[in-house]
């Protein structure tokens, strides 16, 4: 077999559609660019920012937890740092303006992907599926490093499908930089070694593409070696993906956190039509292998529900186009039409569900009005979070005497923290001892939240020491027993 | 087929141990066999809540579990509990049997029809339960065989959904099932056949048999109005289907990932294509919903993964065939007894979860109270088995539907120690709390300077308003009805 066998299928090309549904992109990016400043949820941008800046400063990586929290300094941890330094990078510029900018711009392009891998026509109905269903997730996940996580993964099934042989080496060159942007680098031999096994499911035997699948597989897992972090990424895989059974526990790992819409209008809808049609076909079996396998990551964390949605929307959506007899190209005529019905329709589902998704993901916004009080008096503090993003902006201000319980590292705190966090924030019998046992003085909790109530019935050992908007801040006035 | 009853053989004792040995999973049993009580002797369904709840006394109250209700008393008054039990017991061993039935008349093979079926159990597990959705899942069973019709014996599905709309509430998936079939047979022959008209028609019938019951009409408003209420939010039973769910994980997802390769139907076989899709859908609703999907998707999923998989041709059948024939379910009949026995040996203790005793503590202590349970579901514990009228009025129970969204919004306010819980406690006047031990709840009246712990076991606690029971007042009663110094 030639290298040109190698090929997989090439994009069918619509040059009138392309064009109208790059107008469409760009009115999906707006509209991204909206949601997010408009529903702006910065905890974890904050966090990264923080640890961009240390690395610029230091040029070193962390990989054990420092002094800013009190429970598990020195446990091991790895955040991308490549995904970091972009955080700071951006930042540095205008803020929290360039933040919301670029990661609506990967977001924005990883759409735009989904467009190019859609195949016999269809574009605007795939980018219209994929941009309704990410859009709506979009009020919980505002980091440049989520949505570079969705370009990544875009660029990587590009790659796979259509990029031949060069393109599965192109991808291990990808595991390389994305493990450096986040674990979910740890995707890429999955991927490729899924295609390997797709590829020869449909020949029957080996072949030229299944070894070079195999090979670009086999350097994609040594490549999840590659980091500061060595071993230790691909060695603690599925916590760091956050598909871990045993963190069921903490608020952030539930399975169903993401908003009702946002699932029903990512998963529910595609999985009943994948369902409906069915996505065999005999020359694509990655197709069923990507389905699939998305199809259960976004049921095991709903976080992945945009990756799903970016994996399966051009299979399910030109499979269904297919069954009902519709042809793709159909829509030549009227694509500038759906094109801006999109757009409207991206940007009403925006409006209407993103600040929704901004209060699921459990801070609206960081409580930094509360760093203030503390940071001012030039005592140590040992501070707890009710919600661990808001121990966030603690870390994220650098002040060493505010150490925190426990922050959005979830992944790097021993189980007993975790078990202990999440007895605390639940109200569950013993709460007082564990705060009591690890010499909490502060604890900051939304008024929402069950804490707040209980800490507010013990004024004497609990003082409300400062407000910003629902966030408290109770400050110990007794010393722990 | 030969093999289609390895799967119930398997079960069925699991879900015998587990309906008469096992103690009911929440207070549900409690209300519905007093509501059958009070069937039974006012011969009239109740239609309104009576001042048992003093939270919402005189809102208009649909039982739709009434017959379910009355058999439950009926039983139980006549010393054949067991045997009510054991019937329930019989539904998903039933429907099991009809899914393997199903999958032989599609098409599938034996491996295929019994692995299916194998996922379809473990999607019941979960569920299963003495409990009134169970009883229904034989009725979806019988249905869906009958919709696999096209002839005249898609008439069959008007008689189940009329019993199905005495049983429970989700009989107003009947129609909605037929008319995702006639949209399928619409899209399949394209004009108007006799096939469609007997779709279309049955449909309708299906839509008028659901007022076949005491209740008419107010059967499918109701259905109507639960599918968008609000209350279903603070139901763990209504809550969004994830991988959380073992049952979902182990059982319906390998169905559904089956179905997203193979498709529920082959190229333009619509009919039963959308009636799975909308069961898809309906999976992903609720969790309470996956066992149902189950039921529905097995047979098809099998037939359609028996295309895919090489067929051996028929040959003339072996002695060793015909031995196996026989040896094969009753090693699999063996299996399962042996793990039932198990199973019944490890069992709980009679109700075991539920807080009979600190109901019973609540009831002896004097005055008149307001009590409000941190599992809606135990407040049912109150209702006497013979229809009489609870020792305590109660803020919600297990009836769960009839009270109104205001009641719900205090209720989950109080529980999840929101802003101004305490506030509400008082503006409705409860002066008994029961929580378990390590509810929020109990932690915030232990410090609420208002309430004093009154008895506590090893699981409940029960907190009194301050001036209330005064006579209790000096003493905290323990579990097992003794008086601690």
């Amino acid at each position: 077999m030639t290298v040109g066998e190698l090929q997989a299928t090439p994009a069918i090309a619509h040059p009138g559609e392309s064009l109208r549904s790059s107008a469409v992109v760009a009115a999906i990016l707006a509209s991204f660019v909206g949601v997010l400043a408009f529903a702006p949820n910065l905890a974890n941008s904050a966090r990264a920012a923080w640890l961009g800046h240390r690395i610029l400063a230091t040029h070193a990586v962390d990989l054990r937890l420092g002094a800013e929290t009190f429970t598990a300094p020195g446990a091991h941890t790895y955040e991308g740092w490549l995904g970091a330094v972009i955080v700071a990078l951006a930042g540095a510029f205008t803020g929290g303006v360039a933040v919301v900018g670029v990661a609506a711009f990967f977001g924005a392009l990883a759409v735009a992907l989904v467009r190019t891998r859609e195949r016999g026509g269809g574009a605007i109905a795939c980018i219209a599926v994929a941009a309704l269903s990410t859009v709506a997730a979009l009020g919980t996940v505002t980091s440049p490093t989520a949505t570079l996580d969705w370009l990544l993964l875009s660029a990587t099934l590009l790659l796979v499908e259509r990029g031949g042989a060069r393109g599965a080496y192109v991808c291990v060159a990808l595991a390389i930089v994305w493990c450096n942007v986040s674990a979910q680098g740890l995707l890429v031999p999955g991927i490729l070694l899924a295609a390997a096994g797709a590829a020869r499911a449909c020949a029957g035997a080996d072949s030229p593409r299944v070894r070079t699948l195999i090979r670009a597989g086999a350097l994609a897992v040594v490549a999840m070696a590659l980091t500061p972090a060595f071993l230790g990424l691909p060695l603690r895989g599925a916590t760091y993906l956050r598909i871990d059974p045993t963190f069921s526990g903490l608020h952030a790992w539930q399975p169903a956190l993401m908003p009702a819409h946002a699932y029903t209008l990512g998963v529910v809808g595609l999985v009943a039509i994948a369902a409906l049609f069915g996505v065999w076909r005999r020359d694509r079996a990655l197709d069923a292998v990507l389905v699939v396998g998305g199809a259960l990551f976004a049921f095991l964390n709903a976080q992945f529900v945009p990756e799903f949605v970016l994996v399966a929307s051009p299979i399910i959506v030109t499979i269904a186009l297919a069954a009902l007899r519709f042809d793709g190209r159909a829509f030549h005529r009227s694509a500038t039409a759906l094109g801006f019905c999109t757009a409207g329709a991206v940007a009403l589902v925006a409006a209407a569900f993103a600040p929704a998704s901004s209060e699921a993901g459990g801070a609206t916004h960081l409580p930094l009005g509360l760093v203030a009080p503390l940071a001012a008096d030039g005592r140590a503090h040992r501070i707890y979070c009710a919600s661990i993003d808001a121990c966030d902006a603690f870390v994220a201000s650098g002040d060493p005497n505010l150490r925190v319980f426990m922050d959005g590292r979830d992944a790097a705190y021993p189980h007993s923290v975790i078990e202990d966090q999440t007895t605390i924030a639940k109200v569950r019998p013993a709460w007082r001892a564990r705060l009591d046992a690890w010499k909490v003085d502060a604890i900051v909790v939304r008024s929402s939240q069950q804490l707040a109530e209980v800490v507010a019935l013990l004024p004497r050992i609990w003082h409300l020491r400062s407000r910003d908007g629902t966030a408290l801040l109770f400050v110990r006035t007794v010393p722990p027993r | 087929m030969k093999y289609g009853v390895v799967v119930p053989l398997v079960l069925a004792p699991f879900f015998v141990v587990k309906a008469i040995v096992y103690p009911p999973g929440d207070g549900d049993l409690f209300w519905q066999r007093w509501l059958g009580s009070v069937v039974l002797q006012s011969h009239a369904l109740p239609r309104s809540l009576g001042n048992e709840a003093f939270t919402a006394a005189g809102a208009p109250w649909v039982p739709q579990e009434w017959l379910f209700s009355t058999l439950l008393s009926f039983s139980a008054a006549h010393g054949a509990a067991w045997a009510f039990d054991a019937a329930i017991a019989l539904c998903p061993i039933v429907a099991l049997w009809l899914v393997a039935v199903r999958a032989a008349r599609h098409g599938a093979t034996p491996l295929t029809a019994l692995v299916c079926a194998a996922f379809a159990g473990v999607a019941l597990l979960e569920s299963f339960g003495v409990r009134v959705q169970v009883a229904a899942w034989l009725l979806i069973a019988l249905f869906l065989l009958a919709l696999d019709e096209d002839g005249a014996w898609l008439w069959a599905t008007v008689p189940i959904a009329a019993l199905w709309s005495n049983l429970h509430a989700s009989a107003m998936l009947a129609p909605v099932l037929v008319a995702a079939a006639a949209v399928g047979v619409v899209l399949e022959d394209r004009a108007w056949t006799p096939r469609l008209r007997r779709h279309v028609l049955v449909a309708g019938a299906c839509a008028l048999a659901l007022c076949l019951n005491p209740l008419g009409p107010e059967l499918p408003r109701y259905a109507i109005g639960l599918f968008s209420s609000p209350i279903k939010h603070w139901i763990a039973e209504w809550k969004t289907t994830d991988a959380a769910d073992i049952s979902f994980l182990l059982g319906a997802f390998p169905l559904l990932a089956i179905a997203m390769v193979a498709g529920f139907g082959a190229p333009r076989q619509w009919k039963q294509g959308l009636v799975l899709a909308a069961f898809a859908v309906l999976l992903f609703t609720a969790a309470r919903n996956i066992a149902v999907f189950g039921i529905a998707a097995a047979p098809i999923v099998a037939a359609r993964l028996s295309r895919y998989l090489p067929r051996r041709e028929p040959r003339p059948l072996t002695a060793l065939d015909r031995g196996a024939q026989f040896a094969f379910p009753a090693f699999a009949l063996a299996v399962g007894v042996a793990c039932a026995v198990t199973l019944a040996r490890e069992a709980p203790p009679p109700l075991a979860d539920l807080p009979v005793q600190a109901i019973a503590a609540i009831d002896a202590m004097p005055g008149t109270h307001r009590l409000l349970c941190g599992d809606f579901a135990w407040c049912a514990l109150e209702f006497p088995p013979d229809g009489g009228i609870p020792r305590a009025q109660v803020f919600l129970d297990g009836r769960a539907d009839p009270f109104p969204v205001s009641v719900w919004r205090d209720f989950v306010a109080i529980s999840l120690l929101q802003p101004d819980w305490r506030q509400r406690l008082d503006a409705r006047g409860v002066n008994v709390v029961l929580v378990k031990v390590d509810a929020p709840l109990a932690q915030a009246l232990a410090l609420a300077p208002d309430w004093r712990r009154a008895y506590r076991d090893a699981k409940f606690l029960v907190y009194l308003r301050r001036g209330d029971g005064r006579r209790a007042d000096a003493r905290e009663v323990r579990g097992a009805g003794r008086i601690a110094g």
